[in-house]
């Protein structure tokens, strides 16, 4: 892919993450990882969205973070910077603790989102359904990866089996959706609500 | 001419936190409601109506169907988010 078309594409993701936010969703993104362990000089108009290239993204999907206990809110880093993305998948690691209890994620890791999922598209995909897809992943709402299966955390699958049977943590989750527009059900709203800033202040 | 005005909104329960946009001159009240919402400034309320914008130099609420040309509103107005719940407020 040209530097161009890389920054099309990357201004892209920021405009289908950013018309995801709400409750459950809400991300920060940067132009560095200096940047973004700073949290500063993040990105907010889509103008600069072809810059942005590492994320901090936050789910507020309730996960098991042990044996019957939750935590409300996920926070997880996504990196855009390695060679061939998209057709490569982004580079995810987790900053929020404790880390959830799950086979899918483990502490130094990147989360283990499938080969399936990202690879096997061969770029056909977003950044936005990786938020969906790992908000499902949070919630246990997938159809598994087989018998015998460990992934990362063989007690955490034993306990799930055992506990929820198969079943979702919430079966009534309503996930973070893609933007309408990305399917064409809704006109594209273009850059009519064009946030130029959003910040705290001291009055 | 740029028909898009510059707006600053502040947050209904932490006036501390604020939004800047540049929208256009005749959107109206519930539209930029609906649109902070879908930007994550504000949550999801039952009913959009049940937030109203507040000009903090004339104290005036603009209805839900007006818009910011017609209520006077001036480029790098400030406004104020209020949920329906919590009152205005006086003065």
């Amino acid at each position: 892919m040209r530097p161009a078309e890389l920054i099309e594409r990357r201004r892209f993701d920021f405009r289908v993450l950013s018309d995801m936010r709400g409750p459950m969703f809400d991300f920060g993104a940067y132009r560095g990882r200096g940047d973004l362990e700073a949290e500063r000089n993040e990105i907010i108009g889509v103008d600069e969205g072809g810059w942005a290239s590492k994320y901090v993204m936050r789910l507020r999907i309730p996960t098991l973070v042990g044996p019957g206990t939750f935590r409300d809110e996920t926070v997880f880093g996504v990196d855009l910077d390695r060679a061939d993305y998209p057709l490569a998948e982004p580079v995810t690691w987790l900053i929020s603790e404790p880390i959830p209890w799950s086979p899918h994620f483990q502490r130094s890791s990147p989360i283990c989102i499938g080969s399936e999922f990202w690879l096997a598209r061969k770029g056909h995909v977003t950044l936005g359904e990786l938020i969906i897809h790992v908000a499902m992943m949070l919630n246990w709402d997938e159809k598994g990866r087989g018998p015998g299966y460990a992934g990362w955390n063989d007690e955490a699958i034993k306990y799930h089996a055992d506990h929820y049977h198969g079943r979702a943590l919430n079966p009534d989750m309503v996930y973070p959706a893609l933007p309408g527009w990305l399917y064409g059900d809704t006109p594209d709203p273009g850059p009519d609500f064009e946030i130029v800033d959003r910040r705290s202040i001291e009055w | 001419m740029d028909n898009k005005t510059l707006i600053n909104f502040l947050h209904p329960t932490n006036p501390s936190q604020l939004l800047s946009v540049k929208v256009p001159r005749d959107s109206s009240a519930a539209w930029l409601v609906q649109q902070m919402i879908n930007a994550g400034f504000i949550p999801q309320a039952s009913d959009v109506g049940q937030y109203k914008l507040q000009d903090t130099r004339s104290n005036n609420l603009l209805h839900d169907t007006q818009s910011l040309a017609d209520a006077g509103i001036q480029d790098g107005a400030n406004l104020r988010v209020i949920h329906a719940t919590s009152g205005a407020g006086r003065g």
